[in-house]
């Protein structure tokens, strides 16, 4: 009798008081998206990029390069960051800019569906190819 | 064999009655229950899409829905030098997407009276795209108008 009492209080005892070990989880942290948009702009002509921000924060935008068959252009273009509307992108925040590889545009938005744009206001001599870099959280 | 049985008892009483006794009792707490009811708004806005779309090709056109509605597209008329009035288009809703319009809900139709693709739209932005399902010999010039709240 005493061995069964004695298997018994064990048997509680071992599932009794049974709690879930918990497994520590180490902070997480989200790396920043980076879009590169890169395509040939036409004279004259302007082009856009929509894209989607899960999480609100800063947007930065470079024109990371411009160039014509090969060979690195000085023209200034502008670069804008807005919202997508109508056949276009309704910028709010935009700059002339030559290619650079430092953040040349910068704007803190909310969650949400935005765009960047890239126009020739100058009216370039020909068509050339670009490529801009677009960071956001 | 009586006093076995009694002893048995005390033990699983006091068992489970006493053997956790890791967790701080806590005060009752109430919950309160917020029941939101979200509320189809009217369309209020309306805009005007106005564009042509090539042989096997597509247009598109964003809008910003500011509350939770309903949005009605409808096509209000096509045309162009071989291109029958009744010619069936593509006609679809979704978001801007790099650098097109991805769509969600997609229908072929004719321009007629009346919206020809609705539904409820949470805030956002969205796009409708407009595109040749292969009946155009020439670009057709279209217009589309879209309601939304």
């Amino acid at each position: 009798m005493s061995m069964r009492l004695l298997a018994l209080i064990a048997a509680i005892t071992a599932a009794g008081c049974g709690k879930a070990a918990e497994t520590p989880t180490s902070p997480t942290t989200t790396a920043p998206t980076t879009i590169l948009f890169a395509g040939t702009l036409q004279p004259g002509t302007t082009r856009f990029y929509s894209y989607t921000l899960n999480t609100a924060g800063t947007v930065t935008a470079m024109l990371a390069s411009l160039e014509r068959s090969g060979t690195p252009m000085p023209n200034a273009l502008e670069i804008g960051l807005g919202i997508p509307a109508g056949t276009g992108c309704a910028v709010s925040a935009a700059l002339n800019s030559s290619s650079q590889l430092i953040p040349h545009l910068k704007q803190d938005f909310g969650i949400g569906t935005y765009c960047v744009r890239i126009s020739d206001l100058d009216g370039m001599p020909a068509a050339m190819n670009f490529t801009i870099r677009l960071i956001h959280p | 064999m009586k006093y076995a049985a009694c002893f048995c008892s005390l033990v699983l009483t006091l068992l489970t009655t006493s053997g956790c006794s890791g967790d701080t009792p806590t005060s009752p707490t109430s919950t309160t229950t917020t029941t939101t009811t979200s509320t189809l708004a009217s369309p209020v806005y309306s805009e005007d899409f106005n564009d042509v779309v090539s042989v096997n090709g597509s247009t598109f056109y964003s809008f910003t829905v500011t509350q939770y509605g309903t949005v009605n597209i409808s096509p209000t008329s096509v045309s162009g030098q071989f291109v029958p009035s009744t010619v069936t288009l593509g006609l679809g809703l979704g978001t801007p997407e790099a650098e097109g319009c991805s769509i969600t809900t997609n229908i072929s139709t004719a321009s007629g009276a009346g919206p020809q693709l609705t539904g409820a739209y949470n805030p956002g932005v969205y796009c409708v795209k407009v595109s040749d399902v292969g009946n155009l010999f020439s670009a057709a010039r279209f217009a589309v108008t879209i309601a939304y709240p």
